[in-house]
């Protein structure tokens, strides 16, 4: 049985839905750093994390809880990836 | 160690309540001298609810007749198991179910909780007359804030309707509760609510360590310990004193001992306000900051709170306490929809 694939897109809207700072002028690439804008804090990034779990039905173990896993699309995608391949071994 | 005390009570209606069966057209009448064990409950700060197996329209309007409807947050009336009930009525009150009791006349829906929900306390419905003896309701400390607690679960269901039914960002909602978040040293009067807080608060706990009001007031006399309580109101009204923080102060390190927040709380951002504070605090008086950390199976959101916040793990001994420090590099800012106070 396969593992959800990552789905950049979906969680480009739930960041865009969920987020006062990026309207329909900023641009949220893959890349974008979540955090550094000062707009985004640790509820939001808690957030994040149940929306994660939630979408790949996984938990994230303790020691992946820190901002550099959820600073970007990139991130949590690689995050996922990590987390998934793990789960396969 | 100390029997954990009740939180909820979860009464069934039909001869436990009351007597008779209501759907058979009984004229049921209230238990004797039930309503006041219910009243003195409520003041004792332990919340009530309802698991029945009845119609639910007809239950509450008798409810209402007797006056005491009142008294039951989310009342579960229907036909489905009372385990379900009361799986519901957690949920909705956001406790643990060990701290539950539930009285009912039949042993078989004892059973069928118990089946459930092993960690419930199940009575029988003859056993109301002494409930107010009972070791787990005699050990509560009552105090200013549990005689408020029924309110505040009131104000706290409205809430959650609102937010439900709001359009917009989960942030922009925040900023329509006009929060007052206010940070203060703990003095005298505090100190049995937070004795209450260290015992009560299992989610947003930094340890799980519980200080009694002795130990609670050295804390708040000694030079090298700040002990601070913070209280949050919001336009439904007061959540009460909701927070908790004691910080040590040695050779220019602080250490955050114990942080801990009310789950009326959640999803507020308060527990990262108050860390907040006590990062910049630390950087501007130039000390490092540390904090004694202990998991939990209940306290993820906490871990959450303090490695959000760039904590990292430096040691961690064989009963996995955990130190963390934070460089205090980067601090985040203080949430934008809520008015800090600090009184220290």
């Amino acid at each position: 049985m396969g593992h959800k694939k990552f789905d950049r897109e979906a969680l480009r809207q739930f960041i865009v839905k969920n987020m006062n700072v990026f309207d329909d002028e900023v641009v949220l690439l893959d890349d974008t750093n979540l955090f550094t804008s000062g707009f985004v804090n640790s509820i939001f990034a808690m957030r994040l994390l149940n929306y994660l779990e939630t979408e790949y039905e996984l938990e994230i173990p303790d020691e992946f809880i820190s901002l550099t896993h959820f600073s970007s699309i990139y991130a949590m995608h690689e995050l996922i990836n990590n987390l998934q391949q793990v789960e396969l071994t | 160690m100390q029997e954990k005390s009740l939180k909820c009570v979860v009464w069934d209606l039909d001869d436990t309540l009351w007597s008779g069966t209501l759907v058979e057209g009984d004229d049921v009448q209230l238990m004797p001298g039930i309503e006041d064990i219910i009243k003195t409950l409520d003041s004792y700060g332990v919340l009530q609810s309802i698991a029945s197996k009845n119609n639910y329209d007809d239950a509450i309007e008798k409810l209402n007749k007797f006056g005491i409807a009142e008294y039951f947050l989310f009342p579960q009336v229907s036909w489905n198991p009372k385990s379900s009930a009361i799986g519901v009525i957690r949920d909705k009150l956001n406790i643990s179910l060990d701290t539950f009791l539930f009285i009912d006349d039949q042993p078989y829906e004892q059973n069928e909780v118990s089946a459930q929900h092993p960690d419930i306390e199940c009575l029988s419905a003859a056993a109301y007359v002494d409930l107010l003896a009972h070791s787990r309701i005699r050990n509560i400390q009552v105090t200013d804030d549990s005689k408020q607690r029924r309110l505040r679960y009131m104000e706290n269901a409205l809430r959650q309707n609102d937010e439900q039914e709001f359009v917009g960002t989960p942030e922009d909602f925040l900023a329509t509760l006009d929060m007052v978040f206010t940070i203060s040293v703990a003095k005298p009067e505090d100190l049995i609510r937070a004795e209450e807080l260290t015992e009560r608060t299992n989610q947003l706990n930094s340890t799980g360590i519980t200080y009694d009001r002795d130990e609670l007031a050295f804390f708040m006399s000694s030079p090298d310990h700040l002990l601070l309580v913070c209280d949050l109101t919001d336009r439904y009204g007061s959540y009460g004193k909701i927070g908790l923080a004691l910080v040590e102060t040695k050779n220019q390190i602080d250490t955050i001992k114990l942080l801990l927040m009310s789950c009326r709380t959640a999803a507020r951002g308060v527990g990262s306000s108050l860390l907040i504070y006590l990062m910049k605090r630390a950087k501007e008086r130039g000390h490092g900051l540390r904090a004694n950390f202990r998991r939990t199976q209940r306290n993820r959101q906490m871990l959450a709170t303090y490695q959000f916040a760039n904590f990292k793990e430096i040691s961690r001994d064989d009963e996995n306490n955990i130190l963390f420090e934070c460089d205090l590099s980067t601090i985040q800012d203080y949430a934008r929809y809520i008015k800090l106070i600090i009184d220290v």
